[in-house]
C-alpha cells in the first residue's frame, strides 16, 4: 500500500493540476513559435501578416502570463507543503485561484484565437483589441493573486507559531517571488484597468501610448524575475541535494532573494532607452540599478557552484577540475542546472549590453533582443522548470519516472534546440534586423546575407518541438509506472544550517518599504509627468478584423 | 534549539542596505541629473538648472534651436518651375574650375574630405547643394564658416558648383544604391524602400 498524499502534505493532486495546466500551455505553444520562425525564414512562402501576428500574441500571452505563473504557484504550493512540514490550509481558495487563472487564459487565447486582439503580449497602445483580451489576463493576474495571498499567509502563520526560528530558505524565497509578483503585476494591472479598457468598452476614446508603456515597464523587467525565482529555488534548495551535497551557504541565498525582490523592479526604463518623452536622467538611474541585479545574480552562480563543488567532492572527486567530473550528471537537475548555468552566463552577458545606455542603440528593437529574452528565459529559466518538473512527478504521482534516458535527451534537446535558435538571432540582430517582422525581403541583397542564419534558427525551432514532445510523453507515461514507495521531497541542508537569524533575512516588512520607497523615487516622475502632461494622448486604434 | 541565538529586532543590516541603496541612488543622481547633461554635447551654455530640467525631461530645459523669425521664410530658395530650369544651366566644367579654388581646400580634390566634421559633397543632388549654398548667402543658415567663401559668389556661380557637385562619383552611394535610379543617394529607398528596416518603398505613396 503505497500513501501517495504524504510526500507532498495533501497538495499532490493541486500540484499536479497546476503543473498539467502549466504544460498543456506549453504544449500549445512551442508548435506556434516554431511555425512563425518556419515562416518568417527563407524555409517558407510568406504569410497573411495578421495570421502571424495573431499566434506571435498567443505565444507571448501563454509564455508571459499563463506558463510561468502555473509553474511558479505549483511549484510555491509544494514548497509551502513540504518545507513548512504541514498540510497547506485554504485548499479550495487554491482551487478558486486556478480555475481563474485558467479561465482568464482561456477567454484571452480566445479573443485572441478569434482574431479580435491581435495586440501582441504587450500591448502596444494605441493598438486596441477585443475587451475579452485584456479582461482575461486581468483575470488570470488576479487569480494569481490569491496564491500571493496564500504564500503570505502561510508565510506570516509559520513565523507566528515558530518565534525566533528561521523560515524555511524555501518558503522565504517563494515568498519573496509572491510578493514580487504582486508588486510587479500592478504596472500592467494599471495599464489595462485605468487606460486600455475604458477604450476597449467605448467610454473614452483616446489613449496615452508613452503613460501606457511606462506603466508597461513597471511589469516587463521585474516578471522576468518572477520568472527566474522558481528557477533559483530549485538551485538553492533542490540541486545541493540531488548533487549529493549540501548548500554552501543558506544566508547567501536569502540576501540574493531579498536583492531580486528590491532591484527588480524599480528598473524598467532600461525598456524605454529610446523613447524620447522620457528624460536622460531616468533612464541612466534606471540602468545603475539594472547594473545592480547583477549581484544577486553572481551571489548565485557562486553559490551554486560552491555548492556543487561540496558535492562533487564528497562523492570522491580530486584536484581543480575533478570534482566536476565526479557529479552525479545522470540526475535531471545536475544536468539541468549546468545548461541552465550555460545559457543564464551568456545571456547575462547580453543583458549587460541591453541595459547599457549607449551599447543599447546598437541592438534596440532588433532580433538580438528576442534571442536574449529566448536565452534566458525559454533557456536558463525553462529548462530549470523541466528539472523542477521531474524532482516532483514521482512524489507526486507515487511512481518512479518513466525513462530516464529520455529526460536526458530531452534536457539536451531544449539546451541545443534553444542554442541554435538564439545566438543565430543575436547575430541577425548585429545585422540590423528588426524584430516584430512578418517577413523579411531576403531576395534584396541588403537582407540576403540574413537569410542562411535565420533558417538555421527556424531549424533549432523544430529541435524544441521534439524536445516538447519528450517531455509530455516522459510525463504522461510517467503516471502509467508501477506505484512504488517513493522517497519524500526534502530540501538540502545547508553546509551551516541557520539556527537563529537576524531579521532581515527572516522577514519582509522593511524590505517592501525599500521597494516601495524605489519605487516611488524610480517611478514618481516618470509616470506623474504623462498624467500632467497635457496633449500626449491620441485616438486609440481598434484593430479587431471583423 | 534556537539556545538563545534569537534574531535581534535592532538588525543592522537594515540600516547597512538601506543606506547602501540610498547611497548608490544619490550617486546615479549626481550622475545622471547633474554631471552628465551639464558636460555632454549639445550643453554648452546651459546653466545647471537647465541641464537638470533637461535630463529630468521637462521641455523647457533644451537648448534653443534657430526658429524662422515670424513672418519671414526659412528658406529664400522655392521650388518653382523657374528655380528647376536655372538648375538645368548649371555647368559643371566652370562649377570645378571654381570649386578647385574655393571649395576643395576643405571638401576634398574629388569632393570627398578627409575630416569627418567636412560634409563629402561628391554625387549629392544638385538641387540640395544650390539650396544650401543660396541658404549660406542670403543668411538663412548659420553662415559663420561658409559664408565668407559663399558671399563673393553669383546665382550662376552657386548653380555651377552645384552642378559640378552632382557630376562627381559618390563611391559610397553608388555601392548602396544596387537599384538603376537617377539619384544615387535616396534612390534605392524611392524605388525599393528600405528593406533592413523593414521600410516600404518611398514611391509607393508619393
Amino acid at each position: 500500500m503505497v500513501n501517495r498524499e504524504r510526500p507532498v502534505q495533501g497538495s499532490s493532486r493541486l500540484v499536479l493540476a497546476h503543473f498539467w495546466a502549466a504544460f498543456a500551455t506549453f504544449a500549445v505553444g512551442i508548435p506556434l513559435g516554431a511555425w512563425q520562425m518556419l515562416v518568417r525564414s527563407p524555409l517558407h512562402r510568406w504569410v497573411d501578416p495578421e495570421l502571424y501576428y495573431r499566434t506571435v500574441t498567443e505565444h507571448g500571452t501563454m509564455f508571459a502570463y499563463v506558463f510561468p505563473t502555473l509553474i511558479a504557484m505549483g511549484f510555491g504550493y509544494a514548497v509551502c507543503a513540504v518545507s513548512l512540514g504541514r498540510p497547506m490550509r485554504g485548499l479550495p481558495l487554491a482551487w478558486v485561484s486556478l480555475v481563474l487563472v485558467i479561465a482568464g487564459a482561456a477567454m484571452a487565447l480566445a479573443a485572441s484565437a478569434a482574431g479580435k486582439a491581435t495586440v501582441l503580449y504587450t500591448f502596444y497602445p494605441p493598438m486596441l483589441g477585443s475587451p475579452f483580451y485584456y479582461l482575461g489576463i486581468l483575470v488570470a493576474v488576479i487569480g494569481s493573486w490569491i496564491w500571493i495571498g496564500l504564500m503570505v499567509w502561510h508565510f506570516r502563520r509559520w513565523k507566528v507559531d515558530h518565534p525566533g526560528l528561521p523560515v524555511p530558505l524555501a518558503m522565504f524565497a517563494t515568498t519573496a517571488g509572491a510578493l514580487l509578483w504582486g508588486w510587479t503585476s500592478l504596472g500592467a494591472g494599471a495599464e489595462i484597468a485605468f487606460l486600455i479598457l475604458p477604450n476597449a468598452f467605448g467610454w473614452i476614446q483616446t489613449i496615452d501610448p508613452g503613460l501606457a508603456r511606462m506603466l508597461f515597464s513597471w511589469t516587463l523587467h521585474a516578471i522576468v524575475y518572477f520568472w527566474l525565482i522558481p528557477a533559483y529555488i530549485s538551485f538553492y534548495v533542490l540541486l545541493p541535494a540531488a548533487a549529493g551535497g549540501r548548500l554552501y551557504s543558506d544566508k547567501m541565498g536569502r540576501i540574493a532573494f531579498v536583492q531580486l525582490l528590491i532591484f527588480a523592479m524599480p528598473i524598467g526604463i532600461h525598456h524605454l532607452f529610446v523613447d524620447p518623452e522620457v528624460g536622460a536622467g531616468f533612464k541612466f538611474l534606471h540602468a545603475v540599478f539594472t547594473g545592480m541585479v547583477v549581484v544577486p545574480t553572481l551571489l548565485t552562480i557562486f553559490t551554486i557552484c560552491a555548492s556543487l563543488e561540496i558535492a562533487g567532492r564528497l562523492r570522491g572527486g580530486r584536484g581543480p577540475f575533478g570534482w566536476i567530473a565526479a557529479l552525479p550528471w545522470d540526475r535531471p537537475l545536475v544536468l539541468a542546472t549546468a545548461f541552465s548555468l550555460v545559457m543564464l552566463g551568456l545571456g547575462g552577458a547580453g543583458g549587460i549590453i541591453n541595459m547599457s545606455y549607449v551599447m543599447n542603440a546598437t541592438i534596440h528593437n532588433t532580433q538580438w533582443v528576442t534571442g536574449h529574452f529566448h536565452l534566458i528565459y525559454a533557456g536558463a529559466v525553462v529548462i530549470m522548470y523541466f528539472a523542477i518538473a521531474y524532482e516532483l512527478w514521482p512524489r507526486l504521482t507515487g511512481r518512479p519516472l518513466a525513462a530516464p534516458r529520455l529526460v536526458r535527451l530531452q534536457l539536451w534537446t531544449w539546451f541545443i534546440g534553444m542554442l541554435i535558435v538564439t545566438l543565430p538571432w543575436h547575430l541577425v540582430g548585429i545585422m540590423g534586423q528588426p524584430r516584430r517582422m512578418a517577413y523579411y525581403d531576403f531576395s534584396n541583397s541588403a537582407l540576403s546575407s540574413q537569410g542562411i542564419w535565420v533558417s538555421v534558427s527556424a531549424i533549432g525551432g523544430f529541435v524544441l518541438v521534439f524536445s516538447a514532445v519528450l517531455l509530455i510523453v516522459v510525463l504522461l507515461a510517467s503516471h502509467r509506472e508501477p506505484a512504488t514507495a517513493i522517497s519524500p521531497l526534502k530540501f538540502s541542508l545547508a553546509v551551516y544550517p541557520p539556527r537563529g537569524l537576524p531579521k532581515s533575512l527572516n522577514s519582509f516588512g522593511i524590505w517592501a518599504l525599500l521597494v516601495l520607497a524605489l519605487t516611488v523615487v524610480n517611478y514618481g516622475y516618470p509616470i506623474a509627468q504623462f498624467v500632467f502632461l497635457n496633449g500626449t494622448a491620441v485616438p486609440a486604434f481598434q484593430v479587431s478584423t471583423e | 534549539m534556537t539556545n538563545g541565538n534569537r534574531p535581534s529586532p535592532n538588525d543592522s543590516r537594515f540600516a547597512m542596505w538601506i543606506w547602501t541603496t540610498a547611497g548608490i541612488f544619490i550617486v546615479a543622481l549626481a550622475v545622471g541629473f547633474v554631471w552628465l547633461p551639464s558636460t555632454q554635447r549639445g550643453a554648452e551654455g546651459l546653466d545647471l538648472w537647465r541641464a537638470i530640467c533637461r535630463a529630468v525631461g521637462l521641455p523647457s530645459g533644451n537648448v534653443e534651436v534657430a526658429r524662422p523669425i515670424a513672418g519671414q521664410p526659412a528658406s529664400m530658395v522655392a521650388w518653382t518651375t523657374q528655380t528647376r530650369r536655372n538648375l538645368a544651366k548649371g555647368d559643371s566644367n566652370a562649377g570645378a574650375r571654381l570649386a578647385a579654388k574655393t571649395c576643395n581646400p576643405c571638401h576634398g580634390d574629388n569632393g570627398l574630405s578627409t575630416d569627418a566634421a567636412i560634409p563629402n559633397l561628391a554625387g549629392q543632388s544638385a538641387a540640395a547643394v544650390y539650396k544650401q549654398l543660396e541658404d549660406f548667402r542670403s543668411g538663412k543658415r548659420d553662415a559663420a564658416v561658409m559664408g565668407v567663401y559663399v558671399s563673393p559668389l553669383s546665382q550662376q556661380d552657386l548653380l555651377d558648383l552645384a552642378a559640378h557637385y552632382a557630376s562627381l562619383p559618390n563611391p559610397v552611394g553608388d555601392a548602396l544604391s544596387t537599384q538603376s535610379s537617377s539619384n544615387t543617394v535616396v534612390g534605392g529607398g524611392v524605388e525599393v524602400g528600405g528593406p533592413r528596416g523593414g521600410r516600404g518603398p518611398c514611391g509607393a505613396g508619393h
